[in-house]
Formats: structure tokens, sequence, C-alpha cells
């Protein structure tokens, strides 16, 4: 290939990735479309560690029981994480210069655009009305990008289930919700330390809270935009890294970091073979062509070339095979002339 | 080739050896990282950078350990015969300057490291060549200028409270003009300070005048004052080395850095300066200042009103009690001892008072010498928080919480208060206003009420939601008696809590003081939270409680005013503490 026809490829190229539809990730207080999303605030300075969310939770989703009863709150001790037999853990932590320990319920934050959705390349995950983001085992494959994705490291794995595991997470209690209920753990909280309502009702009773409490809270609602705004917030006395939260996680959705690289996947695989193979078979036909031409060109050059040859060497030859006759008369006049001449001449001598 | 092959192990060995050396310098560095002295805490880590004024700094600050090498030319006795003096020049009139071999910063920046450079490297250089162990010198840059110190620094900033004042007050007894010792006053026709000649002329704390810099006021009385810490230690530290060169058993003050400023906490140090004081004795620090007095806002009196005040209700001002409170006098007169509305708060504001008004400034929740952020502090105590913590902040609407302070004066002396109001400073309006306040404060009741026992209900039991558990049994009658027998002797508490419904309002709080307030649950919904955010009747009670019991910090403990037996107060998450499991 020559150097023009690689740089017309590149431009081409790139025109057509251009021609792309950018895709967007949405960014706002709520999903676009769901309205009435629903949220849940967690209140860390109500919160008294008594796991009776995680026995509610347990309870609902008929979980296995767990080796220690949900009564002994020795077990707030250790950090925990969720696993497949508990969707949601209280733990303890213990700020710098708090009188009392404060706990902190973790479970799935159903984002508005959640990572593990934007992982997902069989669409197991999806963002519900109700706020749920919801699992589908069905399709799931069970590659686990999704554990990968989640920035509060939630969905965990059946790792003991041999034949059909499945990636276990909070659902949001969605078949309660759709019976006008409110999610197990919620209901079961003697504090109020979680309420539910509307996404909206939800930020607007974080912001009351902290304002009629003046220098009670932290004032920053975790969830309001963290990674795009989750369903589930929290508000709490203590600065949220000190009760175990990432702070460095930005606003940004954990789909629009790779939204701009996957518009271009389309183009690049349904485009690009068609329209750069067309412009490369089309140079390449166009180089045979002239390469055909070119040789015919020269064939009849040569053949040309030669006939004139050959007419000249023969009219050279006839001309030659002339002049030798001629010469050889000449040689033979000139012969029998000198015969003669010696003749004469003896007989003069007698 | 071959030649190539032999050379790569020797030169490995070589980097081997290399970083071997290295490492080893680290670990010996390292392990000579803490001092060799105390546990790393020093207070005397001073950090020079004065250079810093003339252009930026070359080298980084240099790290002095001040009480280092007072002790350690102590030790000398010859080359410290001049004690503070060997660094630290007499002035011409005689008072030892508190900059380090010189009067004033020079002109020109190179002359300044000159004078430290010659004046420290060439003292170090002095003793070594006696043959002492000795400080940095030449070539031995970064000793110096180490830029953070390896220790950490424990100083405190010193606090003069009232136990300090009676110390020091005592050691002047004696004296014609004991006040005269240590505070003084401007006077203009000399050009220089005088020691003040009697308590009334005492201006105040040295923080008054003396501010975190020195500061330049042309056509100012004076022009020029120097910063508190070259005023403190000037006067302070001289006047403790002068009396301890008097001889071996006068008792002074410390003359080192440590000495003041830790690395003794502030609390050890008030428990320090307690132990030097007898028990009983009056720490009040006397300027002849009133024991009562009316705080009236100086309004003058409306056009073609004669005789009527448009402001609020005087407050008689019990300030021989409240000076028992603070730390000194400045703890709420922060920049001077006259009265707070005269020229600075005045009732619409001034540019003296930062435009803060009167009512601004006794009432300012955030500001730490308000009236009512100094009240509010005190309900975080634990005695205080169980309802305190619940209690929203009064709002302008509610009248009873202003009549605490401000009292209706007396009908026959209402109306000599307008004229009292206007009148300008003098003793005569003083003594005025005090017996006036003394009238209105001697009438006031001081104790916490309540309703009469018998309309305390003795027991209240919790049972509209018993479900999982039983009601819980709450010993009504005794909680309160007991938090009212907690507040028996706070003065506080006494002066809010004077309605007798008013303890009540702690828990039976949104609803007017009753002897049979509202059923919780007729505004807390059994259901569930509340659009307002209010919460539901469970989250209510338990919040109630439990709240209380975290803020007190009384979860698990077991008071001891309580009557033999009583179980201790049920942890948060200790449910049948307070209701049983209901029977299935």
């Amino acid at each position: 290939m020559n150097r023009r026809t690689f740089l017309g490829l590149l431009g081409a190229a790139g025109v057509s990735l251009g021609a792309s539809s950018a895709s967007h990730a949405a960014s706002a207080a709520d999903v676009k479309g769901l309205p009435d999303s629903g949220a849940v605030l967690f209140d860390a300075t109500r919160c008294i560690g008594c796991r009776k969310c995680e026995e509610a939770c347990n309870a609902v989703n008929e979980l296995p029981k767990p080796a220690a009863p949900f009564s002994d709150l020795k077990v707030l001790d250790t950090a925990r994480r969720t696993s497949d037999a508990a969707f949601t853990v209280v733990n303890t932590y213990h700020p710098a210069g708090a009188q009392a320990p404060v706990f902190r319920k973790i479970q799935c934050n159903h984002c508005l655009e959640p990572a593990c959705a934007s992982a997902c390349f069989v669409k197991a995950f999806q963002k519900n009305e109700s706020g749920a983001v919801s699992y589908d085992a069905s399709v799931c494959v069970g590659c686990r990008y999704c554990m990968i994705a989640c920035p509060f490291n939630i969905p965990t794995y059946e790792y003991n289930e041999a034949l059909a595991p499945r990636v276990r997470k909070c659902t949001f209690c969605e078949p309660r919700l759709k019976e006008g209920k409110l999610p197990a753990c919620v209901e079961a909280c003697p504090k109020e330390a979680l309420v539910f309502g509307k996404r909206r009702e939800i930020i607007h009773i974080a912001r009351a809270r902290i304002m009629d409490n003046p220098g009670k809270y932290q004032d920053h609602i975790y969830g309001e935009h963290e990674m795009g705004g989750t369903a589930w917030m929290t508000i709490s006395a203590a600065p949220f890294r000190e009760l175990g939260m990432r702070e460095d996680l930005g606003v940004e959705t954990a789909g629009s970091y790779t939204a701009g690289a996957l518009s271009a996947v389309p183009v690049v695989v349904g485009m690009w073979p068609v329209l750069l193979g067309g412009i490369y078979a089309v140079s390449k036909r166009k180089e045979r062509i002239a390469e055909e031409e070119k040789r015919e060109a020269v064939a009849e050059a040569i053949a040309r070339a030669s006939a004139e040859a050959e007419a000249k060497l023969s009219d050279e030859l006839g001309k030659a095979e002339v002049a030798n006759k001629r010469r050889i008369e000449v040689e033979v006049k000139k012969a029998l002339e000198a015969a003669a001449q010696s003749q004469t001449s003896g007989e003069d001598k007698q | 080739m071959e030649e190539r092959k032999k050379r790569i192990p020797g030169s490995l060995a070589v980097l081997a050896l290399c970083v071997i050396a290295g490492l080893s310098v680290l670990a010996v560095r390292l392990g000579h990282a803490t001092p060799q002295e105390d546990d790393g805490f020093r207070a005397d880590i001073l950090s020079i950078g004065v250079l810093k004024d003339y252009g930026p700094l070359t080298q980084p600050k240099v790290v002095f350990l001040h009480d280092k090498h007072t002790s350690a030319l102590a030790k000398l006795g010859a080359k410290y015969k001049a004690q503070c003096n060997t660094c630290h020049l007499k002035g011409k009139d005689g008072k030892t300057g508190l900059f380090f071999l010189r009067e004033a910063n020079p002109a020109a920046g190179g002359e300044l490291k000159k004078i430290y450079h010659d004046g420290c490297i060439g003292c170090h250089s002095d003793l070594a060549g006696s043959g002492l162990k000795s400080g940095p010198r030449d070539v031995e840059c970064k000793r110096c200028h180490a830029g953070e110190p390896v220790a950490k620094s424990s100083w405190k900033p010193l606090q003069v409270d009232r136990l300090l004042h009676f110390r020091h007050a005592r050691t002047q007894e004696k004296q014609t003009n004991p006040c005269g010792a240590c505070h003084h006053v401007y006077d203009p026709a000399a050009k220089k300070t005088a020691p003040a000649a009697k308590a009334e002329l005492v201006p105040g704390a040295c923080a008054y005048c003396h501010k975190a810099a020195d500061t330049v006021t042309k056509g100012g009385t004076p022009e020029k004052v120097r910063s508190l810490r070259l005023a403190s230690h000037g006067e302070c530290v001289t006047c403790h080395v002068q009396t301890a060169a008097k001889g071996a058993g006068v008792a002074t003050g410390p003359a080192t850095c440590s000495g003041c400023h830790g690395p003794l906490s502030q609390k050890d140090i008030e428990a320090h300066n307690r132990k030097q004081v007898p028990e009983n004795a009056d720490l009040r620090i006397q300027r002849k200042q009133p024991d009562q007095t009316l705080i009236l806002a100086p309004v003058p009196a409306a056009s073609g009103q004669p005789g009527k005040l448009f402001t609020m209700n005087p407050v008689p001002f019990d300030h021989r009690a409240h000076e028992a409170r603070g730390a000194s006098c400045a703890a709420c007169h922060h920049e001077t001892l006259a009265s707070c509305g005269a020229t600075c708060h005045t009732v619409a504001g001034s540019k003296d008072g930062g435009q803060v008004t009167l009512a601004q400034a006794m009432h300012s929740p955030t500001s730490d010498r308000s009236c009512v952020s100094c009240h509010a502090k005190e309900q975080k105590r634990a005695e205080c928080a169980g309802c305190h913590a619940f209690v929203k902040p009064a709002k302008a609407a509610d009248q009873a919480a202003c009549a605490a302070c401000h009292m209706a004066p007396k009908p026959e002396t209402a109306g000599a208060l307008p004229a009292l109001a206007a009148a300008p400073a003098s003793p005569a309006r003083d003594q005025e206003r005090a017996r006036l306040a003394a009238q209105l404060l001697d009438g006031r009741a001081m104790t916490t009420r309540l309703y009469p026992v018998e309309d305390i209900p003795e027991k209240v039991s919790i049972k509209a939601l018993a479900k999982d558990y039983q009601a819980a049994e709450f010993p009504h009658r005794r909680i309160v008696l007991g938090m009212a027998a907690a507040l028996k002797d706070n003065r506080l508490a006494n002066a809010f809590h004077t309605d007798e419904g008013t303890l009540c309002r702690g828990c039976h709080h949104m609803s007017p003081a009753s002897k049979t307030p509202p059923h919780c649950g007729s505004c807390h919904a059994a259901a569930g939270p509340g659009p307002d955010g209010r919460p539901g009747l469970k989250a209510a009670l338990h919040g109630q409680c439990m709240g209380c019991h975290s803020a007190m910090g009384i979860a698990g403990k077991l008071s001891k005013a309580a009557p033999a037996g009583t179980k201790p107060v049920p942890l948060n998450t200790d449910c049948t503490g307070c209701h049983q499991q209901a029977k299935k």
C-alpha cells in the first residue's frame, strides 16, 4: 500500500467515528424517567447497633441463619462485609473524638446509574421504577464483573454453590414495595434510623435534619451525588471516612467513564469493516487495472519495437547483400581487367 | 567478549556493597531520629525565620530549642554570668530586650544573617575550642536549618486565670500600689507607660492593648505597642529572673519555656495553681466592680414620648456570681473592661463593635462570649444534656424564654428607667443601677420548681405499641424527682426552670406546660414517620428514651442516689431491660 492510500484510510476511519452518536450517562437528582423512584435515608446518629435490620432481612429473604444469633452484639466488633447469606451488615466504628461508638448499616446503595449494570454485558442488572437495582439470575453468566465494578464492594457470589451460583445483594425488598409495604429493614428499625420515601423527599428530610440541628451533622448527604447519585443515602455526625465510606468516588456515574469508548464499538465493529474494506478493495482494484494497462502498453511497445527492428534488419541485410554483390562484381571486373592488361603487356615484350 | 563477562560480577559486587552501605547509613539516621532526652515532646521549640521579611528564604527555618540552651549555659556558670543577657542584650533603659544580640532588626538581611551566624556559630566554636560539647558550627548548615523539628511541640498558650492572678496579687499584697507592679497605663505627657495608680485605673488584661503582632497606629496613644508575646515575656520572665536573683529561697515563677507553656495540659496547670492557693481563698479580681448591675440598653428617650422606654425589659445581672464562672474578666470583657453597650455594642451597632448590635452581642448562639452561647455550653453537660439535647433553641417568639432574664421592673421604679437609660456613665448612675438590680434579684426565686408530687404520676405504662413486647413500665416520678434533685444546686438551672411545668417540657415537648400533657401518640403516628419528618411513635419513644440515656452517658449505669434494688439504666440494645418479651 502506498502512503496516500494509508492516510486516506486513516482519515475515513476518524471521520466515521465522529459521525457515531455519543451516548451520555445521566446525572440528575432523579433518574430520567423514574420520578417516583424510592430511596432510603440512613441516619448514623440514630443507629444503636441492635441488628434488628439484619434479622428482618434474613427472615424476609429466607437466608440461612448465621452461626451467631442476631442478638449477639459481639459480632459488631469485627468489620464485616456483605456475603451470600447476609445482604446487609452493621459495623461499628470509633471516630476520632467521639464518646460513643458509631454504627453503620452496609447494603446495596441502589445507585441511579449502577456500575454493576454498566459492567454487565448480559443486562442482568436493571434499575427499576421502584428505585431497586434488580438482578436476573437467569441471564447471568457468572463472570462477576459486577463485583469488580461496584465502587462500594457490595455484590457477593455463591461460591459454594456448584451448579447454579448466583450473584447476591440487597433487593430493596421489591416484592414488598410492590405491595405498598416498607423494606423489611426499614420497618424493623426501632429508632427510625432508616426512612423510606421518594428520593426527592428523602433529600429534603435529610437537609431539614441537618439545618434544624446546627453543628450536629456533617453538612453533606452521602449518596446525593456520589457515583452520580444513589438511592440509599447517609447523614452522619462523624466525617464519612471515619465510618469507612469512600470519599474519593467523585460525582461521575460509573457508566460515564466508559460511555465514550463504548459508543465507538458499533462503528468499529459494524462500519469499519465495510467502509475501510470497501475503500481498500476499490483502491486495490484501481491498482490492478493500472497494472494491467501498464503491462499491455509495455507489451505493445515491445512488439512494435521488435517489428521495426525486424524490418530494419532485413532492410540492412538486403542492402548489405546488394552492396556485397556489387563489390564482388567490381572485384571480378577489376580482376578481369587486370588479367586482360597483363595479357597485352606480355605480347609486347616479344 | 571474554573481558566483558569478567567485568559483570565485579561491578555487581561493587553495587551490592554500595546498597548495603547506603541502607546502613539510613538505618543509623533513623535510629537517631528520636531525640535523646525526654519523650519527644518539648515546649521550647522556636522556629527562627526572621529573614523571610527580607525576601524568600534560601535555607529552611532554624529549629532552636530555647530551654536546651539556657540549661546548657546554666551548667557553665562563668559563661552564663550574665544569664539572659548573654544573648538578649540590655537596652538603653536597662531593660532586657527580647531580640537575639540586637536591639532591633537591621535594615539589611545580610546584616541580620551575620548577627545570627556570628552569634550562634561563634559561641559554639568558642565552647568547642574549650573542649566542651557544643552545637553545630560552620559547614553543618542543615543541623540548624532543619526546617521541621524532630520532637513534637507540646507548647500550650498560657492563660492568666483568676488562680494565677491571685497567686501574683498575693506577692504584691504589702505594696502601696499592688496592681501597678504588672498593670500599667500609657502616660501621653511622658510618652511612656506608668504603673496604674489604683485598681480602678487598671485598663484590664494585657491582651486589650497588646495584640498578636506589634501594632503601629499613626497618632495613637501610644503609637507603637509591642506584641503580646514580646510584652508578656519581657515583663513576666524578666520579673521572675530578677526575683530569683534576690536569693536562693525566694519563691518565683518559671523562667524556662516549659515552666509556663508545657508539657502539662491546661488542666494540670490549673490543678497545680489550685494547690498553691488556700481552699477558700477569695479569687475575685478586685477592681471596685459592682456585685450586681442592671443591664439597660442606652436608648435615648423618644421625642414626644417622655417617660416611655422603647426597649426590652432591663436585665438584672448578678455580676459577682458570673465572675466565678469565667477564667478571668476577659472571658466576657473581651476587648475592654468598659460596659458592653457604652461605645462598642450599641443598640444599633457601631464600627467600634464590628457592627455587632447589643442584642447580638448578648444573644449570639455561636460567639464564645455572649450570654446565650455560654448558657448553651452549660446545657451540654451530662446532667443537662438528657433534655437539652432535644430542646431546640428558643426562637424570638417564645416569650417565656425571654422573661427569665428580662425581668419586668417594679412599678415604682419603672418611671425612672428612661432617664437612667439615657444617663451618661457616672458613679451615681452605676450605684442606682446596682440598687435596682439588687431589688429585682433579691426577690427572685432560685429553685427548680415542680408540680406537687401527687400530680406527678408515679408509674407510666407505655403500651400503645405493645406487640412483640409487653408494655414498658416507666418509673416516671422517681426519674423526675431524681433529675430535680441533681439540679438542686445548679444556679443556672434554678434561674431558668422557674415555672412548675418547665422541667416537664424536657420530655413533654412541643406543647404548653401542663399537669396533663398530651399523649405522645397524639402527635407521633403509630404507623410511621410523618411527612414533615417527625418520627413515628415507636421511633419517638425509643429516640426520646435512648437519646436521653446516651446524652447523659448513663446507659448501663446506676445512680448513687437510686434506692437499693434499682436496676441500672438499660443499654440501648437491651430490649427486655425496658419491656418484657411478649408472652406467646
